[in-house]
């Protein structure tokens, strides 16, 4: 009898263990969040923002807090959260996005001063990193991560880049503080065209954007804001910029949500759900099989700008 | 006596009840019965949206439609302009045709083998872009069964097709 018990604590243990589905799964990294935990649509947007596009993503975002998704442990992992809840959710995106910028707004010309390294809770050689170098001129501007873009782009010359965003300073001491752009090209893109631009489908699927830029805010050294990379097989094989690196990158977490939300799509039409699921195949044919999965802790001096405000 | 009568209003207002609330009739096998009356399915959410050529249209018909849309991956590619960060417009070509097939195989009998040609056909075009033939081939292993056998499928599509989830599997 005892040793059937003994028995059923050692497996009930390596079950626990091996929880997140493999070796190379990350602990969740710790939330700082602001605002309320059950509505991210309390972010602030820059006036270069449209007015209509403010209003649409914001009803968007308010809809993230009320979400139950199933939990699924090696789900977890892939974003390194403890759970599927709306209030998970919230909080994984207000971690990672707290501005929201226009695409007239000229973010790659920022405000430039010397940056002191004191308070920077991590700081990692930029040995082994890979980015794509892509020309973004002239492009539709979908959505992108502008802090992560910025704090990259000055970190190795110790520059510290400042925007003004809706009156506010809002110095780029690390891709947590969380700035994001867009434009006109989030109505059209990673949608289904026949729906409504408001229906239920298209709203998820902006969340998954969303999600997707945020993952952009993770990260340090080789892994730092998860950068696309170019693709070597598959759909987008001779393309610049459009795979993924890792396991839990920014695609991945784009196709994990676009399935879990599939289950959030109450009343969705037949037509939807395979407009859902054409792109989440997409997404999962960006990211190579077997890739490992990177070191998700950000980079920066986090800790006392994310519970500044 | 007025137990008898009791019952039998009990089960015939049960039975309006149900049939009211979108179970399908037995008639939902019978090959004979049209696409666009069939679209509903027990216990589910609303799947009744069914477009123009799905009510004029033999599923055959649909099936040839569906085929002719689907997207090619230079398609795909060209349509992109540039922003490939996220997925090109012409992903999302022949979507609705595409959701005819997925409403045929929902209905069963002779609609879902139709059904079930078209996603083993779309899985097996080398032509089409390979997120819409992992589609494909998730489907068709969800109507024939996972070890249903089919060839000319790249690896790279079964792969996607593994992590795709399965809408059309019988709860």
């Amino acid at each position: 009898m005892w040793g059937m018990l003994r028995s059923s604590i050692i497996i009930l243990f390596a079950l626990v263990l091996m929880g997140c589905g493999n070796n190379n799964c990350f602990k969740p990294t710790a939330t700082a969040s602001f605002g309320s935990d059950t509505d991210a649509s309390d972010i602030t947007f820059d006036p270069s923002v449209p007015g209509d596009l403010q209003t649409l993503l914001k009803a968007d975002l308010s809809m993230m807090g009320a979400l139950k998704l199933e939990d699924k442990a090696e789900d977890k992992c892939v974003m390194g959260i403890t759970d599927f809840s709306g209030t998970s959710l919230v909080r994984y995106f207000k971690t990672r996005v707290r501005y929201v910028i226009g695409e007239s707004y000229d973010y790659k010309k920022p405000a430039l001063t010397s940056r002191s390294d004191s308070g920077t809770t991590i700081y990692a050689s930029l040995a082994g990193h890979t980015a794509a170098e892509g020309d973004d001129k002239g492009i539709l501007t979908v959505m992108s991560n502008a802090s992560g873009w910025l704090y990259y782009a000055t970190k190795e010359t110790k520059s510290l880049a400042t925007l003004t965003i809706a009156g506010e300073s809002v110095p780029i001491y690390s891709p947590r503080d969380g700035v994001v752009q867009t434009g006109k090209g989030i109505r059209i893109r990673n949608n289904v065209p026949s729906s409504a631009e408001d229906a239920l489908v298209n709203r998820l699927l902006r969340l998954t954007v969303m999600l997707h830029e945020a993952r952009h805010s993770d990260g340090h050294g080789e892994t730092l804001v998860f950068s696309h990379i170019d693709c070597t097989e598959g759909t987008y094989a001779s393309v610049k910029g459009a795979c993924g690196k890792y396991a839990n990158g920014p695609y991945a977490v784009q196709a994990l949500m676009i399935r879990k939300l599939m289950s959030a799509c109450t009343g969705c039409t037949d037509t939807e759900m395979a407009g859902m699921m054409r792109l989440q195949a997409d997404y999962e044919g960006r990211v190579k099989s077997g890739s490992p999965s990177g070191d998700d802790r950000p980079e920066g001096f986090v800790t006392t700008r994310s519970t500044a405000r | 006596m007025k137990s008898v009568v009791f019952l039998t209003v009990s089960v015939v207002l049960l039975l309006l009840g149900i049939r009211s609330c979108g179970w399908q009739s037995a008639d939902s096998n019978n090959p004979e019965v049209k696409a666009y009356d069939v679209v509903r399915r027990p216990g589910r959410r609303s799947r009744s949206k069914v477009y123009p050529m799905a009510q004029a249209a033999s599923p055959q018909a649909l099936k040839q439609a569906a085929l002719a849309e689907m997207p090619s991956t230079q398609k795909v590619l060209e349509s992109a302009q540039g922003e490939y960060h996220f997925a090109p417009p012409a992903l999302m070509d022949g979507l609705e045709t595409f959701g005819n097939m997925v409403t045929l195989a929902r209905s069963g009998g002779e609609n879902a083998e139709v059904a079930a040609s078209f996603f083993k056909q779309c899985a097996q075009s080398n032509g089409a872009v390979d997120a819409v033939r992992s589609v494909c081939l998730r489907h068709f292993l969800d109507l024939k069964g996972a070890d249903a056998e089919i060839t000319n499928v790249p690896y790279p599509v079964r792969r996607i097709a593994q992590k795709l989830p399965s809408i059309l599997r019988p709860q």
